[in-house]
């Protein structure tokens, strides 16, 4: 990022690159329309360059591009003002087009759907964006201690729901 | 797991898995892990929820996304190409529709709809007519140029639309009037209103001491009633300033109510796919999302429609009305009773405030005449005894002398 702000391009576009997969992801599990998610995506990498000459290495840069990502997102869901609970909108999200298992991937969605907003995001954050504590910490604002406290009650939360219920359809095993 | 004889916390389990612990302490879990069956089968089971949550996968960026964000970057720092964010999230958006396989099902049940409609076109014209009962009432006959029999509003379903053509315009008027006689031009609205079918959406007066009286308030007038009902207003005084507009909502209209149907459709669709189908669970959750995703779309936009048909059916007339202003003169002399009282307390204050200018004057001047009294006391107690003194000498002298 240091060196894209004094004027390399090649740099940007190797954070970019690192980080499209990842940044996409990120929405496209929080958003119900794969569109929408681009969109976010594609804002969220203008965000940053907009703000180039402002950036200050004061923490990782990954942290950065997912608080960039995580405002962005909160203010989607403001604008949007959709009466759907977050929740809903999990489990309305992703098509998990991309796994190998529909299924499952659906049945882990439902899943972290019935997790709470909070625990949900520290789960995800943690689980499919790689971060560590200390990141999460930083990108929600809250203390470290409360992110592994908090993470472990949503894997253990998740670890019931994620237990097939009697009479219900289990999904196919991979 | 005894809490109280362990010596790892089960949030450590968890933090040494994610790599989360010190190369020190994460030994020290390691080999209690390795020693402890409750603690393994802990990290046997958050291993099994993370390998399980890896199954929700997304599917690869869009090349659209690189391909904007690369032109991006290749521009100059701060001139990036703003279009490109506002078009392509339109046609991508577009696109995917397009392809979605209910979008088939639901294009085929918007012909079928189409064809009813045409063929049921008389009967729903008849009970458009009853559902528009103040653009008849007015005129003793329909309107062919009512705006709202032609667009189909009137709050009847979006389906007539495709019945009849020609356009729907919002229309806005704001009047300002000075009125002789405030009272009676006010009742004079009110019976305007009434006479036009109308209703007033807010009305304000503002009647202070000394000034004019003002009335503001925004009538909402039956479309094809506005002209006479303008021209009844005029009539009420000297008019000080008018204007008219228009907004033309035809085309977003037409849209809504094509989206209304097509959306209509699928979810005649889609309930029907539920009730008669049997399927996977996957499936049959994702037919749920999509009715109650498609049930929200149609929410928003029958509102949407109610509203444009309320604002073409109604138009908006914001009119402010005030007096001519004649000061008045006031010449009844108060009772006397009012003026005893009146000088009673003028008394009152007058005494209270020669005690208090007392007080203040022998507060500010006291202190100085104090000080001077003390400092010539003694120098006249002196020359005063001097004084009497030589005239006691002088009358004993005299006295004493031949």
């Amino acid at each position: 990022m240091l060196e894209f702000q004094q004027g390399s391009r090649e740099a940007f576009a190797e954070l970019f690159a690192r980080y499209r997969q990842p940044i996409y992801g990120f929405f496209r599990r929080r958003l119900n329309h794969a569109a929408r998610a681009e969109e976010l995506a594609q804002e969220t990498f203008m965000a940053v360059l907009r703000a180039t000459a402002r950036y200050e290495p004061r923490a990782l840069f990954r942290t950065y591009l997912y608080g960039v990502a995580l405002n962005l997102l909160a203010a989607e869901r403001r604008k949007s003002g959709r009466e759907v609970s977050d929740a809903e909108e999990v489990a309305r999200a992703a098509d998990p087009a991309g796994g190998n298992d529909p299924d499952a991937a659906l049945w882990v969605r439902h899943a972290i759907d019935q997790l709470d907003a909070e625990q949900r995001e520290i789960l995800l954050l943690r689980e499919y964006e790689q971060l560590s504590y200390e990141e999460i910490a930083a990108v929600l604002q809250i203390p470290v201690n409360s992110v592994r406290s908090r993470l472990f009650r949503a894997r253990m939360a998740l670890k019931g729901f994620l237990v097939p219920q009697k009479g219900m359809p289990q999904p196919s095993q991979s | 797991m005894n809490r109280s004889t362990h010596l790892v916390e089960q949030e450590e389990v968890m933090a040494y898995l994610d790599g989360e612990l010190d190369p020190q302490r994460a030994a020290a879990v390691a080999a209690h892990i390795d020693a402890c069956p409750s603690c393994r089968a802990l990290a046997a089971e958050l291993r099994g929820i993370s390998q399980q949550m890896v199954a929700w996968q997304v599917e690869p960026t869009p090349a659209r996304l690189s391909e904007h964000v690369n032109a991006a970057i290749e521009e100059p720092t701060g001139k990036e190409k703003k279009p490109a964010r506002q078009q392509t999230p339109a046609v991508s958006r577009w696109h995917r529709w397009l392809m979605s396989r209910w979008v088939w099902g639901l294009a085929s049940a918007s012909v079928a709809l189409l064809i009813i409609a045409k063929m049921t076109a008389p009967a729903l014209f008849v009970v458009h007519k009853m559902q528009a009962p103040s653009a008849e009432v007015s005129h003793g006959t329909v309107d062919i140029n009512n705006p709202i029999l032609k667009g189909g509003g009137g709050g009847g379903g979006g389906d007539r639309k495709e019945l009849t053509a020609g356009p729907m315009i919002a229309r806005t008027a704001s009047l300002t009037i000075v009125a002789k006689d405030f009272e009676v031009a006010r009742a004079a609205v009110e019976r305007i209103v009434r006479q036009h079918k109308g209703y007033v959406a807010d009305l304000a007066t503002n009647a202070p001491k000394d000034a004019a009286r003002t009335l503001t308030a925004t009538l909402r007038i039956p479309a094809p009633q506005l002209e006479a009902a303008i021209a009844d207003l005029k009539a009420l005084g000297r008019v000080e300033k008018e204007t008219q507009s228009g907004e033309d909502v035809t085309k977003q209209y037409a849209d809504l109510v094509a989206r209304l149907n097509n959306s209509r459709a699928a979810e005649k669709r889609l309930v029907d796919i539920l009730q008669q189908r049997t399927g996977k669970v996957s499936e049959v959750l994702e037919v749920e999302q999509e009715i109650a995703r498609v049930r929200e779309e149609i929410e928003q936009m029958e509102a949407e429609r109610k509203n444009t048909e309320k604002r073409v059916e109604f138009a908006s007339v914001q009119l402010k009305l005030s007096e001519e202003y004649k000061a008045r003169l006031e010449m009844t002399p108060p009772s006397t009773g009012t003026r005893l009282r009146n000088a009673v307390v003028s008394g009152y204050q007058r005494v209270s405030e020669s005690i208090f200018e007392t007080t203040l004057f022998v507060l500010d001047y006291g202190p100085s005449f104090l000080f001077w009294a003390l400092v010539l006391y003694w120098p006249g107690r002196f020359a005063w005894r001097r004084w009497r003194a030589a005239r006691a000498t002088g009358l004993g002298s005299s006295v004493g002398a031949p």
